[in-house]
């Protein structure tokens, strides 16, 4: 063995005590299945290994290893989207939200969230509410607006990458937005003493 | 032609991806001008990209991975 092999497996031996907590907490944020986040994480070091060459010691490896993750998250979202693509604009009606003529319904009108600040984005119970409220939307909902958040693609080139018409993205956010709103109402902003 | 809240508010979401046609553009703003309703949306909407933008590995619950599977990976990475 040379050197470099040397001082590469045990760079992988310190990042892994270091960082596959950190890590695998996130993949599990990202995908709520622990099985997954188990997956992805054993093959973000996968990948880190091999590529241990090219990572420079400029950067810090913790972003890189994070940046690998992401990566990997993202395809696993856009595989799924693609298995469930089939049943797309069947789940999920929009007629509790709107009547007819695509007007709002009276007790789904939208008001502004007053009890909504800044503070909330770091309000650990707050937190929990949104991960829920995420979690809630069907799978392929959940896979498209993670695609939306967690990649610096375009639109265009994620439904490319999806197999989907933009307008089928469009509907597939519209709702999720609506659905997202509506169960943060009922799981945060209207409930008492928050 | 004037626009129904449910096309509006598809409207507001793409917006946040894309940009808007010229036509598009000029309909959601003569909606949004007599639309109250929408409007909060459209502001609730933008709080909601916040919210989820804001989502970072610090933010998510802390768990542990199994020693078996740290094992597993620091074996498997001696391979390659």
């Amino acid at each position: 063995m040379d050197n470099d092999v040397i001082s590469e497996t045990t760079s992988i031996e310190r990042w892994v005590s270091d960082y596959a907590d950190d890590l695998y907490s996130w993949a599990f944020y990202k995908t709520s299945n622990k099985e997954v986040a188990e997956d992805l994480t054993q093959d973000t070091f996968l990948a880190a290994a091999k590529g241990a060459s090219k990572f420079k010691g400029d950067s810090n490896p913790k972003t890189w290893l994070f940046s690998i993750l992401n990566n990997k998250i993202a395809d696993y979202h856009k595989k799924k989207f693609k298995k469930m693509n089939a049943g797309i604009m069947e789940d999920g009606d929009q007629s509790s939200f709107f009547n007819e003529k695509g007007e709002w319904r009276e007790n789904n009108l939208p008001s502004i969230w007053e009890n909504y600040d800044e503070h909330l984005l770091d309000n650990s119970m707050f937190n929990d509410a949104l991960k829920q409220c995420l979690h809630a939307l069907p799978e392929l909902w959940f896979s498209a607006t993670t695609m939306k958040y967690h990649s610096q693609k375009k639109g265009s080139e994620i439904c490319q990458e999806l197999g989907i018409s933009e307008s089928n993205y469009w509907q597939i956010l519209h709702r999720s937005k609506l659905q997202l709103r509506s169960c943060l109402n009922t799981n945060w902003f209207t409930k008492e003493n928050k | 032609m004037s626009l129904s809240c449910e096309k509006a508010t598809v409207l507001i979401e793409k917006q946040t991806i894309t940009r808007l046609s010229l036509g598009e553009r000029i309909k959601l703003r003569m909606h949004l001008n007599k639309c109250q309703d929408c409007k909060n949306f459209k502001i609730d909407s933008e709080k909601m990209d916040q919210m989820i933008k804001h989502q970072t590995p610090s933010t998510a619950q802390k768990l542990e991975l199994s020693a078996k599977i740290k094992q597993q990976i620091i074996d498997n990475s001696k391979g390659e």
